[in-house]
């Protein structure tokens, strides 16, 4: 059972609170650009031949925000990420077939998301081992039911 | 992933933008690693202090980071150019080069927080392939 402290419950709080609407438009777009082999999984979204293709395409923008409620989820059950997410796992696993070193990538791109919104005087050292420690929870979580 | 030309000249035009806060970008970029990564206090076990704003973290931050922008110099070469440093640390500090990654990312965090208008996602790959290509030119000479 992963254990959180009160100071990381509310930095966790504190960061998913600030990170606005566009952060999963923004963060998914961004790790198809710093990490185009990840595109593999977008063929049907259309036009990602550049990055401002990329950051302008709807598809991107619609499945960023899906990824976000994926997220959401995990906050709202923080104790519990590993069942939460046990038939997200098996869908990346068996259904898309997603390769499950690309969750770390995204989750570093939530992270220089955060890190540019909330800048250096809310995005401490301590914040940000609290968030990533969040998103390395739900990383482990989703890659859980493959075998 | 080799640098082409254009990760060479954004690298470049990013290095002259931060240039000025190159020091505290280190500082910081070293402060965050120790303490998200706690597991990288190992190596700094003779400093007394490994806390932010400690005199240590401070000074080598500006170390390592002067050897980063020094890289950036030597883009067309980094294995020739960072062959010594690679000797240093193969043979005097056997760094994991995982640490090398962990290090990178907490500079890309350092740059995005301090410099958000700056760090697009068309600067972030170069910088991300810069610093990807130094790690591997300073895991050179380890076997």
């Amino acid at each position: 059972m992963v254990e959180w402290s009160d100071a990381e419950r509310s930095a966790i709080a504190s960061v998913w609170g600030k990170l606005g609407d566009d952060a999963g438009p923004q963060s998914l777009a961004r790790c198809l650009i710093v990490y185009p082999w990840t595109q593999r999984y977008f063929s049907t979204f259309g036009n990602l031949s550049s990055p401002a293709a990329i950051m302008g395409n709807a598809k991107v923008a619609a499945h960023g925000r899906t990824v976000m409620g994926g997220l959401e989820r995990a906050i709202k059950n923080i104790d519990n990420i590993k069942a939460t997410y046990a038939a997200l796992s098996v869908m990346h696993s068996e259904k898309l077939h997603v390769d499950p070193d690309n969750f770390k990538l995204l989750s570093d791109c939530i992270t220089v998301h955060a890190a540019m919104k909330l800048g250096p005087s809310v995005f401490t050292a301590d914040v940000q081992e609290a968030w990533q420690k969040f998103l390395s929870v739900c990383v482990s979580a989703l890659g859980r039911q493959y075998h | 992933m080799s640098l082409t030309a254009k990760d060479k000249t954004v690298v470049k035009a990013f290095w002259g933008k931060i240039s000025g806060k190159a020091d505290a970008i280190g500082k910081e970029a070293l402060e965050r690693m120790l303490i998200v990564y706690p597991q990288t206090k190992i190596y700094f076990a003779h400093w007394p202090d490994t806390s932010p704003n400690s005199s240590n973290v401070k000074k080598h931050g500006k170390t390592v980071m002067g050897a980063i922008t020094d890289a950036v110099g030597k883009m067309d070469d980094l294995v020739g150019g960072l062959s010594k440093l690679s000797d240093f640390h193969a043979t005097q500090l056997r760094i994991d080069p995982v640490n090398f990654k962990i290090l990178s990312h907490n500079i890309l965090v350092a740059f995005a927080v301090n410099f958000p208008n700056d760090f697009t996602p068309e600067v972030h790959v170069s910088i991300d392939k810069f610093m990807s290509a130094v790690s591997a030119a300073l895991s050179d000479k380890y076997r």
